[in-house]
């Protein structure tokens, strides 16, 4: 190994930091105006082109810039996975221009791209990508859920049942059955949101924001379930249990970013909800009144 | 906004070090230390490993060569002696609940660094890193001899591997004039970023981030200062320009700026690395200025995004500031008059007890209501015009979002 390697390699060290520093400050601007977030898309293509070239980004699904920069000297193979991240932060700012239901096939092209060339790791969040906007777009057939099945199973084995990405596929095969609605899928919803929010309170504490992220989603799907449920008792426990979940999470909301905040609103409408299923109507007709005058004086304001 | 802030984080100490440093990279010195960092990298990458390997093989995950190996914290003494493995390194059980990071901390680590880069004796190394050092590249930890060459290599190196990820963030936040919260949750995902990309080293002992990040939170607490409290922190003039001569914003504690070299005392070396303020006398002592102040809870900030990528490894960047994000939109939140808070919270408690109240409660009377709703009305009255000029709610693009990625 002479000093020139040595120097080579370190110089693409560093363009593989730079890329994963750059991917991750490109995330934050996803809220900016449209035409910003669309600029940011394109600038990360470029990155992509400049640094991870001698490879037709266009053909993954990436909104090109007008023009395209001459790729570096030292930059990485398109398979590394600094440069996969960036498209990935590329097009998920792209796709935030899209409707839902054009999103599946971008992120099924950028898997397709980059698939054969990475390793399994990144191939599965690939995937993930791919899954999670089928199901952002209502697509819900067996062939997403067992995709989704198989990425819970595989995270299981792989990290425990508490790892984090154990948890992001257990929140997104939830979502997908509480979407789907056969047969036990509210359940399975359910128990799965629960765990969740077990695995969340026992590593935050029952009333960090990310737990209460997780009880949010508990809630509603207990509240899903309650609508649903064709017996007055089994209704009337789950509502129960929807309620309690509920205010709890829309108190901490309150104190943590004041009652007018869009979380607070959201939770008084559940809470509207359950407590009609549970016969309080003047309490539901107050609770929904509440929740409506918070948002006509956002509007105004 | 975004250009002020990288001319500020530009001028910091270490950006100045790594400037002069790497602008000897074409020479061997700099190439040199390359390798050593290089080499500190394989061996924890190499140690890390060790448990994996010692688990069962039929587990999935040990055919996966991302999650890293558990261990648990580390408690060796300054280790200069015996190379090779680390003092403590234990699989995890099968069925763990999630992979963890422990603190490592490598014996010999200096021994094992010169001839992984190659060197014929250690006292190469050695020489390299300690506080009389040898050769055209100044060591970032200084002339203080009570910081041993180790912990002055393992610093570096931290410094070394993160600098391109906080390079990539800047070229952003100049690019799309990034706000001080934006450019401050770009900056923490992207020290997630690298504490996953380089999870031994960023447990490598004393476990945490590079010690440039304090002064980059100091950076970022002196701007929001200067912005929110209209530049008069204590110990600087009001209206004092936002670049010093030595290129630091005015109200960045001293320690975390002073001259050429380091002044840092052992703290950063034993992992409670914090900048400490000038001491002031009487009434004084126990009140931080608010520089210090919000520098200081920026730098827990950051140092709880690395625990949480140790403590978990397979979490996301922005899974790990998920976890945070409410902490820093606190922080870098436009000071609120405390009266205003207080009616907020008293507001969703009457609020809270009127829609829950059973029939029988009796939360106020109706005159009690009555004049409640007169002094509210009036006051919303007072309170539309102030709003109105505020701009519509959410408008404001340097806002920290609740909710994130994936």
């Amino acid at each position: 190994v002479t000093a020139e390697d040595d120097g080579k390699r370190h110089e693409q060290v560093r363009t593989a930091a730079m890329m994963r520093g750059a991917a991750e400050a490109l995330a934050v601007l996803r809220r900016r105006p449209a035409g910003e977030v669309r600029q940011a898309s394109e600038y990360a293509a470029g990155l992509l082109c400049r640094n991870a070239g001698r490879s037709d980004w266009a053909a993954a699904g990436l909104p090109m810039p007008v023009r395209v920069p001459e790729t570096a000297e030292n930059a990485i193979p398109a398979a590394h996975d600094s440069a996969v991240h960036l498209a990935e932060a590329a097009m998920d700012l792209h796709c935030t221009g899209l409707r839902p239901a054009q999103r599946p096939a971008r992120w099924a092209r950028l898997e397709e791209f980059a698939g054969g060339q990475v390793p399994a790791t990144v191939r599965a969040r690939l995937r993930a990508r791919v899954d999670s906007a089928r199901v952002d777009a209502d697509d819900v057939t067996p062939q997403v859920i067992s995709s989704l099945v198989a990425a819970l199973e595989r995270n299981q084995a792989a990290y425990g049942p508490n790892a984090y990405l154990t948890g992001m596929a257990r929140r997104s095969l939830a979502t997908a059955y509480w979407q789907r609605r056969a047969g036990t899928d509210l359940t399975d919803a359910t128990a799965l949101a629960a765990d969740d929010t077990r695995v969340h309170a026992a590593r935050y504490g029952p009333e960090h924001p990310v737990t209460l992220d997780a009880r949010s989603l508990l809630a509603g799907y207990l509240l899903a379930q309650a609508e649903s449920a064709p017996a007055e008792r089994e209704r009337r426990d789950l509502a129960t249990r929807a309620l309690s979940e509920i205010t709890t999470v829309r108190a901490a909301h309150d104190r943590r970013r004041g009652v007018a905040s869009p979380d607070s609103v959201a939770s008084h409408r559940r809470e509207a909800r359950a407590l009609l299923l549970l016969g309080e109507v003047s309490k539901a007709r107050a609770s929904m009144d509440f929740a409506r005058r918070l948002e006509s004086a956002a509007q105004e304001t | 906004v975004g250009s002020i802030i990288l001319h500020e984080l530009n001028s910091t100490r270490t950006a100045r070090w790594y400037e002069a440093a790497s602008s000897t990279h074409r020479t061997e010195a700099w190439a040199e230390r390359l390798r050593c960092f290089i080499g500190l990298s394989e061996m924890l990458a190499e140690q890390a490993a060790i448990p994996r390997a010692a688990r069962n093989p039929a587990n999935p995950a040990n055919r996966d060569p991302s999650p890293p190996a558990a261990m648990r914290p580390g408690t060796a003494p300054e280790p200069e002696n015996a190379p090779g493995q680390p003092d403590t390194v234990l699989p995890v059980k099968a069925g763990s609940a999630r992979p963890r990071q422990g603190q490592i901390a490598p014996r010999g680590l200096l021994t094992e660094v010169a001839r992984r880069a190659h060197f014929a004796a250690h006292e190469t190394v050695y020489k390299k890193f300690r506080a009389e050092w040898e050769g055209p590249v100044a060591r970032w930890a200084g002339t203080d001899e009570a910081i041993k060459p180790r912990n002055a290599l393992v610093a570096e190196a931290k410094i070394v591997s993160f600098w391109a990820y906080r390079e990539g963030v800047l070229q952003i936040a100049v690019k799309f004039d990034m706000t001080l919260p934006e450019v401050a949750e770009a900056y923490l995902r992207a020290l997630a970023a690298w504490a996953g990309d380089d999870v031994p080293l960023a447990a490598c002992r004393p476990a945490g981030p590079p010690a440039c990040v304090a002064e980059d939170m100091a950076v970022l607490a002196a701007l929001w200062t200067q912005r929110h409290c209209g530049g008069r922190i204590r110990g600087a003039p009001s209206g004092v320009p936002s670049g010093t001569p030595s290129g630091v914003p005015s109200g960045v504690p001293s320690g975390a700026s002073s001259g050429g070299v380091p002044s840092e005392s052992l703290e950063w070396a034993n992992g409670s690395r914090r900048i400490v303020s000038p001491p002031r006398n009487g009434t004084r002592d126990r009140e931080k200025d608010p520089v210090t102040e919000k520098a200081e809870q920026l730098e827990t900030l950051a140092r709880t995004m690395v625990t949480t990528v140790l403590d978990d490894p397979t979490i996301t960047p922005a899974g790990a500031f998920g976890a945070m994000r409410d902490d820093l939109v606190k922080l870098l939140a436009e000071p609120a008059d405390p009266l205003a808070d207080q009616l907020s919270r008293a507001a969703a408690q009457l609020s809270d007890r009127i829609l829950h109240q059973a029939p029988s409660d009796v939360i106020l009377t109706p005159q009690q209501a009555s004049r409640l709703l007169t002094a509210l009305t009036g006051l919303s009255g007072l309170l539309a015009p102030i709003a109105v000029a505020s701009g519509p709610q959410g408008a404001d693009r340097g806002g920290l979002a609740q909710g994130g990625g994936r």
